[in-house]
């Protein structure tokens, strides 16, 4: 009997021994249990050996693979991971390869997993150089002197290089086919992308923002695109709801957001079905649902600016609906 | 069910008694031991470390001081906008002991400016020499893969080759501060050690779009002080710079604008984030060297809150022409 409860007894001691030897996260880094700088654990065998794979020809493995997820993405691109984190990421994985002739070139290919196409090209539209060259490698890419960004079903990849040399952009698009090449997602078609009327839109301005679009917490997955307009510039955007009902009531929250926010109705013809038009402290702000779509335009310059982008818009959302 | 005293077991009532007073004794001194090992506070690393304070690295006299130079090469902007102000002799006496702060936050090559760049670096190590000081380190802490963030960014060669010492933080370098009047700065890991026996502290650091905070120059440069889980501060990332502007009084800060990252920041990575603006800040004040840097990035103060609030709680002025910073055009 005693020995029992000896038994038990010695085993609860051990067992708030090692609880209370256990340390917090923000402690550990401090203490010595956790390394401060080391390079992060690398992916499982069969994600890093696909990392090594798509070394271009002429290349070879500079750095072992690393691999991080939500907890840790900002210990790779710090204030950066707060772009990805909210879209969506679900993990990183990370390589860099070096020319055998040079050594000085090399570069680094960043595959974040986004979970789902649209939240890849959400993250690829928010960061769109406005001065890159269009690549035809997936549906969404471009590329700059030293660098190539493209977005491929669930994934966002970038690939930062070294140097402008035509040599090391020959290895990246390599690397990128091969990355494509050997995964198994398809290139995701956005549909939302038909419904921005093609006259007067300013190329690859289309952006998706998955959350709190202009600050409104109801609008997320809100595509937004840029019209030049003679001398000014109109940002219209569209967001896609379950049912035309949830259409309506959505648009009709948005206008409460405007009206709570300092917007003033504006008594302006639009032509268009229960478009409102608000004046929100000397700029326009322009709403209305047509099927399953609230589109609208934001931040206009002048009422008529805003109401002949949204007219266009609200003619090819017609056009276009099944 | 039979009663063992009854029903003529070995066991007998005086039997009974004694074993029941061991196993009483034996519960006794268990309980004793758990309750020695009970720790009603938990588990704390840092009761235990001595807490660090920073002392001011200011030199008496060179207060409010401001050079602005246009320039593109960076070691003849270095030396014109240090020259403008009273030359670094005016700063690093003989026998000083220098840390360059840099900033070596990632592992990207120097040409995407993302980093303190290598040249800045080796001149400001041979300026600081050349003026007397009998030892220059060179330190920060990138929380991933530190040996590749300074090797990758040039800054170690850099560094090395000029005669520096570069310190690429362990464990036992960090020590827990407490800003006087800091609520996130409380009981938080620094970087102290490289900082023993530095008698002057210069801090260098490039322009750059920042994320979440719209900007990074000197003042965010401190946070590669910072240890523990940092990522906590991202959400309060303008008090945070706020506490930074107030933990850290430096000799000077160089703020590189040769190549300003204008977008994507703080990685970047392409050369189209980066637009060239030519332009080399030498200041005393880090708070007036980040507003004039703000100038730079086409940003104004309202855009970057932490510079009016490090003004407002005395860690230096946002409105930099009060300092009638002096103007070197290299250009012309």
């Amino acid at each position: 009997m005693s020995l029992l409860v000896l038994t038990a007894l010695l085993s609860f001691s051990f067992w708030l021994y090692h609880r209370q030897s256990r340390i917090p996260p923000i402690v550990a880094e401090l203490d010595g249990s956790a390394p401060q700088s080391a390079p992060r654990a690398t992916p499982a065998h069969a994600a890093a050996a696909r990392l090594i794979r798509l070394a271009p020809e002429g290349f070879a493995v500079m750095s072992p693979p690393e691999h991080f997820d939500a907890d840790d993405l900002y210990e790779k691109i710090n204030g950066r991971a707060e772009l990805y984190l909210p879209a969506g990421f679900t993990g990183l994985d990370c390589i860099r390869f070096s020319s055998r002739r040079e050594s000085e070139a090399w570069f680094e290919i960043f595959i974040y997993d986004m979970a789902a196409p649209l939240r890849a090209f959400s993250v690829y539209s928010a960061q769109r150089r406005e001065d890159a060259v269009p690549s035809d490698i997936t549906d969404f890419a471009y590329a700059t002197d030293n660098a190539l960004y493209f977005a491929h079903g669930r994934y966002y990849v970038e690939m930062i290089g070294t140097t402008s040399s035509d040599a090391l952009r020959t290895a990246m698009l390599d690397c990128a086919q091969r990355f494509i090449a050997d995964t198994t997602e398809h290139a995701g078609r956005v549909e939302e992308l038909t419904l921005f009327p093609p006259e007067h839109l300013v190329p690859d301005s289309v952006v998706l923002l998955i959350s709190d679009g202009f600050g409104f917490d109801l609008f997320d997955y809100l595509f937004t695109a840029m019209y030049e307009l003679n001398d000014t510039t109109v940002q219209a955007f569209l967001t896609a709801r379950a049912s035309p009902g949830e259409a309506v009531a959505l648009a009709a929250a948005y206008c409460e957001f405007l009206i709570d926010n300092g917007g003033v109705f504006e008594d302006f013809s639009v032509g268009i079905p229960g478009a409102r038009m608000y004046n929100l402290f000397g700029t326009y702000e322009l709403v209305f649902s047509s099927g399953k779509i609230v589109a609208g335009v934001h931040e206009a310059d002048s009422p008529e600016a805003a109401a002949k982008t949204a007219s266009a818009l609200h003619r090819r959302m017609t056009r276009k609906r099944p | 069910m039979t009663d063992p005293l009854e029903n003529g077991s070995s066991m007998n009532r005086r039997e009974f008694m004694i074993r029941a007073a061991k196993a009483a004794a034996t519960v006794a001194a268990s309980g004793y031991i758990v309750y020695r090992f009970r720790d009603e506070e938990g588990p704390s690393a840092v009761e235990t470390r001595p807490h660090y304070s920073f002392r001011s690295f200011a030199v008496p006299g060179t207060e409010s001081r401001m050079s602005i130079v246009t320039g593109a090469n960076r070691r003849r902007a270095l030396n014109a906008a240090l020259d403008a102000i009273g030359g670094m002799e005016n700063f690093i006496k003989p026998g000083d002991r220098v840390l360059l702060k840099v900033n070596a936050a990632f592992a990207l090559p120097p040409i995407l400016a993302a980093t303190s760049h290598p040249d800045l670096v080796s001149e400001l190590v041979k300026l600081c020499t050349a003026a007397g000081a009998t030892r220059v380190v060179v330190t920060d802490h990138p929380i991933n893969d530190a040996r590749a963030c300074f090797n990758l960014t040039g800054i170690a060669r850099a560094a090395e080759e000029a005669g520096a010492q570069v310190v690429i933080p362990r464990q036992d370098d960090f020590l827990p501060f407490s800003l006087e009047g800091g609520r996130l700065i409380s009981n938080w890991p620094v970087l102290a050690r490289p900082f023993e026996g530095i008698t002057k502290v210069i801090g260098v650091a490039p322009v750059k779009d920042h994320h979440r905070s719209g900007a990074s120059m000197t003042l965010k440069n401190w946070y590669g002080l910072l240890g523990g889980r940092r990522n906590v501060f991202h959400q309060e990332i303008h008090e945070i710079i706020r506490e930074l502007a107030l933990m850290i009084k430096p000799t000077l800060v160089i703020l590189d604008g040769t190549e300003s990252m204008m977008r994507n920041g703080p990685t970047g990575g392409s050369l189209s984030d980066l637009k060239p603006t030519h332009t080399m800040i030498a200041s005393t004040d880090p708070v007036a060297a980040d507003a004039f840097g703000a100038t730079l990035l086409g940003r104004r103060l309202s855009d970057l809150p932490y510079i009016t609030k490090a003004a407002i709680s005395g860690a230096g002025t946002a409105n930099f022409e009060l300092l009638s910073p002096k103007r070197i055009n290299m250009n012309g």
